[in-house]
């Protein structure tokens, strides 16, 4: 079934490949529809609602997120419906009542008008777990760490945990895990920086994964430069010299050429 | 090791030699055994009849057979005597002389186990005189009064597989599809898509390996529907798929059922290895080269594993979490694979339709809404248990007529119908005809089929409270709106219930009700605002009781209501010494008073109270 699928989007035609998802078909028209959870280098999971778009076919209308909905037939997308509208502008005063400090939800419900949160709205809230105080509120729950933790570094090191509002990412029985390789490949998505990624010299620290993990020092500058564990899963996988992981990438092109 | 059945043939001559056997035996004692029965001690019964039986040495002449559920739970234990029908309730180890030696030996009735009707206060004698049975059509559920759910030959001797031999001998898999089709037959499961179209389209899709899904991962609170069926007549869905897997072309079937229904999952367990036996299932099933067998999966108690995705992710060893299907199950479901999945109630009804053939079956129920339905009707009603009414009828009927009415002459206030995430009906409501579309227009919905019937007591306000908070926990939380959304439409419902409510909620509630609904992932965020939305709608004025006025009209919010004493009290202290507080004080003789400091409302005084004295509001 390769055949090329009409769709009118905002009023724009385009014929796109059956199975073309909404949000691609936009992009190539140049048109925006925000997203939070999506990430093209993982698999879509649609599940922050931002990216809500109102979907016609013949008679059929209704709301569809973007970046998992298919397109396999003719269909008309409104990305900016009066409905679509009100919809997301609900969806971000939820957000904005669970992350009010986050940045990148708060720009992002000002572009669309919503200053602040709904004043009957409760805070996110918080719980004590064990002897660890855990605010959550800075997490917005879109999964690319998990993703990325799974599907491009391979180990899947977090996963969520609880139910419903007491959803989170954590790390199996949320102690330091014995696969995360501190990459810190989660950091590095998270649109919020809620991992507490932080490089201390000779360690790196993963607040929200627990991980206190050994970083090789440079054997030429003495900068610490790489996990530990990270070393070790390049030495399994790849074959390269091993004094490569002694070398931090800045003095590498003195000893190597 | 029973010997295989090779061909349709076989299976006609043995059901017809067992049923000739049973005519043999002249009396037997058929008793509940569902979960509700043995609940109220039927197995000790059970006991006492065997040794009765034994001790009168009368093995040869009475039969004392278990089965599954009756649906009268309310009055269980339950037993039925043959010949004569005769229906005894409440039944105790010690009546068991009495039913032996009067009933069985004489033929005479013991008066003090008949069924009494309330409003009359006739005795009845004979199962299918009481109000309760007269008015329901027990298509699905009638063969589970009959049968040991233990004992394959007992489903023989009814007719069972009859319809699996039929369809393997002389039905084309289109035929079956069509005549499911034409049938009507509607998902019963809560969506109520045609069972047929669903059939098509995972027949016309792709693949060598289709899988048949049975969803027994009922969760409503409140409704055992599904568990009934399972634990009194596995066999009947058993057959069921295995005609969806003729139809369809799959090969494997898996039924996806709750941990927390040991008996289900024990009975059924039973069944499948009885039905292997027999090839009914496996290789080669009655001489016909068909092959199909099924699975028991067991769910670990989330309620969202009932949708259909997260059922699928469950049986993959995923966490049971809902995804997007805009490409549908029956093209890629389980493992990828095309898959079809039903309730157990609507594989239960595929043999009678194929048995009796489509329009017989569309001759029972409304345009839209074909069949019969079984509901478990609880809450403020006399005859709770569970019941089998043919679509249109109506609630009036259900909840009067079958369920005798409301206990102690309290006024009925509405009805909830399809579960946790239904709506519920005011009285007007009473004599909408019950199917689908009617429902579902009513701003409610069909759901799996509970009834809960609420009185003057319940306070509208708590029950969506309650149903919200329900859903709010079982959410899975993968999408926003509904893992946030549900949470703040609780809270709120929380401020309302303890008078904390500001003029602008009901908007407020009604406005994000919107956004969870259009913009969840699943059924349950999609359909969660209706038990709020549905009260909003028929019990506006409660709302706003509550909101502007801080009170509670049916005396439920606690933050709402106190305890007063009137002038009418007596001193008679009765409820100074019920008060768990101390609260309440006052000479003998002399009018008692409350101290609303120490009073944690609990009721206590109110209920103990003989002389009507104290006032709640």
């Amino acid at each position: 079934m390769s055949n090329l699928v009409p769709v009118t989007i905002d009023g724009k035609k385009i014929e796109v490949p059956y199975d073309t998802t909404v949000l691609d078909a936009a992009k190539k028209l140049g048109i925006f529809i925000p997203t939070l959870c999506h990430n093209e280098n993982v698999k879509p999971y649609g599940v922050c609602r931002i990216c809500l778009v109102e979907m016609r076919q013949g008679k059929r209308s209704k709301l569809v997120p973007s970046c998992v909905f298919p397109l396999r037939k003719e269909t008309e997308i409104q990305t900016n419906s009066a409905k679509v509208q009100r919809v997301r502008k609900w969806i971000l005063q939820l957000m904005l009542a669970r992350s009010p400090n986050e940045k990148v939800i708060c720009d992002l419900a000002a572009k669309y008008g919503v200053e602040k949160t709904h004043p009957r709205f409760s805070p996110h809230w918080k719980e004590e777990t064990g002897d660890r105080y855990i605010d959550e509120s800075s997490c917005i729950l879109c999964g690319q760490c998990v993703r990325v933790c799974e599907e491009i570094v391979g180990v899947g090191a977090i996963a969520f945990e609880g139910r419903g509002a007491h959803r989170r990412v954590t790390t199996p029985f949320d102690v330091q895990s014995n696969v995360c390789i501190a990459c810190g490949a989660c950091e590095y998505v998270c649109p919020t920086k809620c991992i507490g990624f932080v490089d201390h010299g000779a360690t790196r620290e993963l607040k929200r994964w627990h991980m206190n993990t050994k970083m090789i020092a440079c054997s030429k500058c003495g900068d610490y430069f790489l996990p530990e564990p990270l070393a070790k899963l390049y030495e399994e996988k790849m074959n390269l010299p091993a004094e490569i992981y002694q070398i931090c990438p800045n003095c590498r092109d003195s000893v190597f050429k | 090791m029973a010997e295989k059945l090779t061909s349709r043939e076989t299976l006609l001559e043995l059901a017809e030699k067992l049923a000739a056997e049973r005519k043999q035996i002249k009396q037997t004692i058929t008793l509940c055994a569902g979960t509700g029965c043995r609940a109220s001690g039927c197995m000790k019964v059970h006991e006492a009849l065997q040794e009765g039986v034994k001790k009168r040495s009368w093995e040869k002449k009475v039969e004392v057979r278990t089965s599954g559920c009756h649906g009268l739970c309310e009055l269980g234990p339950l037993l039925v005597t043959q010949p004569g029908n005769v229906f005894y309730k409440a039944v105790k180890p010690e009546d068991v002389d009495a039913i032996l030696d009067e009933t069985v030996d004489k033929g005479e009735i013991v008066e003090k186990l008949l069924y009494e009707d309330r409003n009359t206060g006739e005795k009845i004698a004979h199962w299918h005189d009481i109000p309760f049975y007269k008015k329901q059509k027990r298509l699905v559920f009638g063969a589970n009064g009959e049968i040991n759910p233990n004992i394959i030959e007992d489903f023989f001797a009814v007719g069972g597989y009859q319809a699996l031999a039929k369809a393997l001998n002389s039905m084309q898999p289109d035929e079956i599809v069509e005549q499911i089709k034409k049938s009507g037959l509607r998902g019963r499961g809560g969506g109520g898509f045609l069972t047929g179209l669903k059939w098509e389209s995972c027949r016309k899709a792709h693949g060598a390996t289709k899988y048949i899904l049975c969803n027994a991962d009922e969760g409503d609170p409140g409704a055992f529907m599904d568990r009934s069926i399972l634990e009194g007549n596995p066999h009947c869905v058993i057959e069921g798929m295995a005609i969806a897997a003729l139809a369809i072309g799959g090969s494997d079937g898996y039924v996806y059922v709750r941990n927390e229904y040991p008996l289900a999952v024990k009975n059924l367990s039973i069944a499948l290895d009885q039905a292997r036996e027999y090839g009914l299932l496996g290789e080669n099933i009655l001489g016909s080269g068909f092959n199909f067998d099924i699975k028991i999966n067991r769910g670990g108690g989330a309620f969202v594993c009932g949708e259909s995705t997260a059922l699928m992710a469950s049986i993959e060893g995923k966490p049971g979490e809902p995804r997007a299907k805009f490409v549908h199950t029956a093209e890629k479901g389980l493992w990828d694979k095309p898959t079809n999945l039903n309730n157990v109630e609507t594989y239960a009804n595929v043999p009678w339709i194929v048995e009796n053939g489509a329009d017989e079956y569309a001759a029972i129920g409304t345009e839209g809404s074909k069949g019969t339905k079984i509901f478990s009707l609880v809450g403020k009603v006399n005859n709770t248990g569970l019941i089998e009414v043919p679509m249109g009828i109506t609630l009036r009927e259900i909840v009067y007529d079958i369920g005798g009415g409301i206990p102690g002459n309290k006024k009925f206030k509405a009805v909830q119908t399809g579960g946790p995430a239904g709506g519920c009906l005011p009285e007007e409501k009473l004599d909408l005809p019950v199917d689908f579309d009617n429902l579902w227009e009513a701003g409610t919905i069909m759901g799996s089929g509970g009834l809960i019937v609420m009185d003057e007591d319940n306070c509208m306000v708590d029950v969506a409270k309650y149903f919200t908070k329900f859903l709010m926990e079982e959410s899975c939380g993968k999408c926003t709106p509904c893992r946030e959304g549900l949470r703040q439409l609780y809270n709120i419902l929380v401020d309302i219930s303890e008078g904390r409510g500001q003029e602008g909620d009901i908007e407020l509630m009604e406005g994000l009700s919107e956004a969870i609904s259009a913009g969840s992932i699943c059924g349950l965020g999609q359909a969660a605002p209706i038990p709020l939305l549905s009260t909003i709608r028929y019990f506006r004025d409660e709302y706003e009781a509550h909101i502007k006025d801080a009170k509670c009209p049916a005396g439920v919010c606690k933050e709402l209501i106190s305890y007063t004493i009137k002038d009418n009290c007596n001193g008679c202290g009765m409820c100074t010494r019920v008060c768990p507080t101390n609260a309440i004080a006052g000479e003998k003789k002399e009018i008692h008073i409350i101290d609303q400091s120490k009073c944690i409302k609990c009721g206590a005084c109110y209920g103990a109270c003989k002389f009507d004295a104290i006032f709640k509001g």
